[in-house]
């Protein structure tokens, strides 16, 4: 590995009580600089991993190094880090200014160095009007900045951030997605972000740590889990609407033996057009149009086949009608998966 | 994801369909309308009239007269008040009254809410000690204060012959004047222990854990955690606490009744058991109500100041 690892998880094992282990064993390695996304449905363990580098909760088994340095006995506060929370938890009974101040004053800042932390991070969130008011009286986004205002002021090596935008309305998300990126550019240092929607890792990580059932099932960058999904989990988490996994029997005998599913993400099909010349290496899948979606720049069909429901996804001007149709695709788009659900390559064998 | 299932309700044109003129109601109908939320509250509203309000005013109204329960009432104008004023009998009860309500206030918040800090956390041994704490609130206070005045006894009472094990001389708990007040204190605060701190924990176990994450990720201490995130949070439950202890403290009457009757030298004798002396010993109905008009007055007193003081302290969520 060339880069500097911030934050290592080495063997981590973590139970609750007598159950068993929600997360066991599990390594992973956070590059320094990197904007990491902890991506997977709910219930994987992501927010679990998160709270444990923070230091929140404490490992069953396995050590948590930053810096390359245990830090099994360090306090949250301090571990150098500053976490936003998913309902913020900014402090009710203290105005915006004092919610954002608290932290320094524990740090033993000086008044006027608190001063001028403070006046920078407000303007640079857009709150500086609003430091006087309590969050009792602020509107949901403006909520989300005076949490992310209270991380940015410690100036801490990593940010940890625990699905920081699911409270806000999808318009604002988008904004603030566009801003964490700018913020990240800015200051430059580790961000830790958990979250359970795939557009936002897709948009903003730089590398994506795809969880399910407490296990990483791929860790890469955003154009590599998507161009080559490690397993069908990951091939059916990422993309909207993600990757289309069919039996292999799909493929009418042209998949080798050993293939069990094959799968094409949506975006790399389309439905023939009658009077449409194939090139030869194209497969064509009879289909049932259930639903038509059209979203402007796109258009998105559910289509029914005899191997399951998939998708089809394009961007072409002119809509096609309800009914019966075939739907193309090249040979060279089509993942094989073995038995075990592991991506085995691309493209099948021609006839 | 984008899933939709088949069968969407198609959306119909908005209903323009006017509506039949409404039936002229009858003059009795719209009556009774009118009337009824005043009968559904009617029997509430006299039972408090005739126990809450009536009486009040029938204090203040007797208050103005000289009368022993049996015989004539004799108008006296202010008499009852101009006495009651230049006597020092009355300042000396007022003074105890005050000092009594204080005492047992500042202990009984600050104890409870040391001890709600210390039995916070659910565990099966802090349940049980919860329970133990509460029980001498539902006990009643005057088995308390018949068992307290035992164990008070300068002579033979227990705390005393605990005293003894450490040298001390024994102490005259209900019999020096300069002790019995505090004497009553400490079984007042004894007894409203439990009810305190139980509804102290309720109020802390409210406060979310997150803000507890937020502070240890913002290096905060325990104490002051619990000065600037736990104390403003319960501030509510806190403010009527103490304000429930005002009242109540203001209005002591048992233990003063059973354990001192007002002695040793009138040095525990409180507004309410003054009151009753007046009226229920002395047959001085009219002195006694004016009494109770100054009780009651200034009880107005400190809730006003405690409301004007305090209540833009407290942290209410919305």
């Amino acid at each position: 590995m060339c880069k500097m690892e911030k934050i290592t998880l080495r063997n981590i094992t973590k139970a609750y009580g007598k159950n068993p282990p929600v997360i066991e064993n599990l390594n992973l390695g956070i590059e320094e600089g990197s904007f990491t996304v902890l991506l997977g449905p709910s219930g994987c363990g992501k927010s679990t991993v998160l709270r444990m580098i923070a230091g929140l909760e404490k490992t069953t088994a396995g050590d948590v190094l930053i810096d390359g340095i245990s830090v099994r006995d360090v306090e949250p506060g301090d571990r150098n880090i500053a976490m936003v929370f998913q309902n913020y938890a900014l402090y009710p009974t203290m105005s915006v200014r004092d919610n954002i101040e608290f932290g320094l004053k524990n740090m033993k800042v000086g008044k006027d160095e608190r001063n001028a932390r403070i006046a920078e991070v407000a303007e640079m969130v857009g709150l500086t009007e609003y430091l006087s008011r309590k969050p009792a009286n602020l509107s949901g986004g403006q909520r989300q900045r005076v949490a992310l205002a209270r991380a940015i002021v410690k100036k801490p090596a990593v940010f940890l951030m625990d699905e920081p935008l699911s409270n806000l309305d999808a318009k604002l998300r988008t904004q603030i997605r566009t801003d964490l990126i700018e913020l990240h550019q800015r200051l430059k240092t580790t961000f830790v972000y958990v979250t359970h929607d795939q557009v936002e890792a897709m948009s903003m990580g730089t590398d994506i740590v795809l969880m399910d059932q407490g296990t990483i099932q791929q860790h890469a960058a955003p154009a590599e889990i998507y161009a080559s999904p490690a397993n069908v989990f990951t091939a059916r988490f990422i993309g909207s609407p993600p990757m289309n996994v069919v039996p292999a029997e799909a493929a009418h005998g042209k998949a080798p033996e050993f293939v069990s599913k094959v799968g094409f993400r949506p975006e790399r099909s389309h439905i023939v057009r009658p009077g449409e010349k194939l090139s030869e290496d194209t497969v064509l899948i009879d289909g049932n149009m259930l639903a038509r979606e059209m979203l402007g720049d796109q258009t998105q069909y559910k289509m029914e086949t005899e191997n399951g429901t998939v998708f089809v996804k394009e961007f072409k001007d002119d809509l096609i009608d309800y009914g019966q149709h075939q739907i193309a695709v090249k040979l060279a788009d089509i993942a094989c998966f073995d038995m075990q659900g592991k991506l085995c390559g691309f493209g099948l064998q021609k006839e | 994801m984008q899933q939709t299932k088949l069968g969407m309700p198609v959306v119909s044109e908005a209903p323009s369909v006017v509506r039949p003129a409404m039936k002229q109601k009858s003059g009795l109908r719209r009556f009774f309308i009118a009337v009824r939320p005043y009968l559904m509250i009617a029997p509430a509203m006299v039972v408090f009239a005739l126990f809450l309000i009536y009486p009040i005013f029938y204090m203040v109204y007797l208050s103005f007269f000289d009368w022993n329960m049996i015989g004539e009432m004799k108008f006296i104008g202010v008499q009852n008040y101009t006495n009651m004023f230049s006597d020092s009998d009355f300042w000396q009860v007022l003074g105890n009254s005050i000092y009594y309500m204080v005492m047992v206030v500042i202990l009984e918040m600050a104890l409870s809410l040391l001890l709600a800090a210390y039995l916070n956390k659910n565990t099966r041994v802090n349940q049980i000690l919860q329970t133990i704490a509460f029980t001498p609130y539902i006990t009643s206070m005057v088995s308390v204060a018949f068992i307290w005045m035992w164990m008070m006894d300068s002579d033979y009472g227990l705390l005393n012959y605990f005293l003894s094990f450490f040298g001390v001389d024994p102490i005259g708990w209900l019999s020096d004047p300069k002790v019995a007040m505090n004497a009553l204190v400490l079984v007042s605060v004894w007894k409203g222990l439990g009810y305190n701190t139980i509804i102290i924990i309720s109020a802390m176990q409210a406060v979310p854990g997150y803000l507890y994450e937020a502070a240890a990720l913002d290096k905060t201490p325990k104490w002051k955690s619990f000065y600037k995130i736990t104390l403003p949070m319960i501030s509510p439950s806190i403010f009527f606490l103490a304000l429930m202890n005002i009242i109540s403290a203001l209005k002591v009457f048992e233990t003063v009744n059973i354990m001192t009757k007002g002695g040793p030298m009138n040095s525990t004798n409180t507004l309410v058991y003054n009151i009753y002396q007046y009226g229920f010993q002395y047959f001085k109905i009219g002195y006694a109500s004016a009494l109770g008009v100054a009780l009651m007055v200034v009880i107005g007193i400190f809730t006003l100041i405690y409301f004007k003081v305090l209540s833009k302290r407290v942290y209410y969520s919305n």
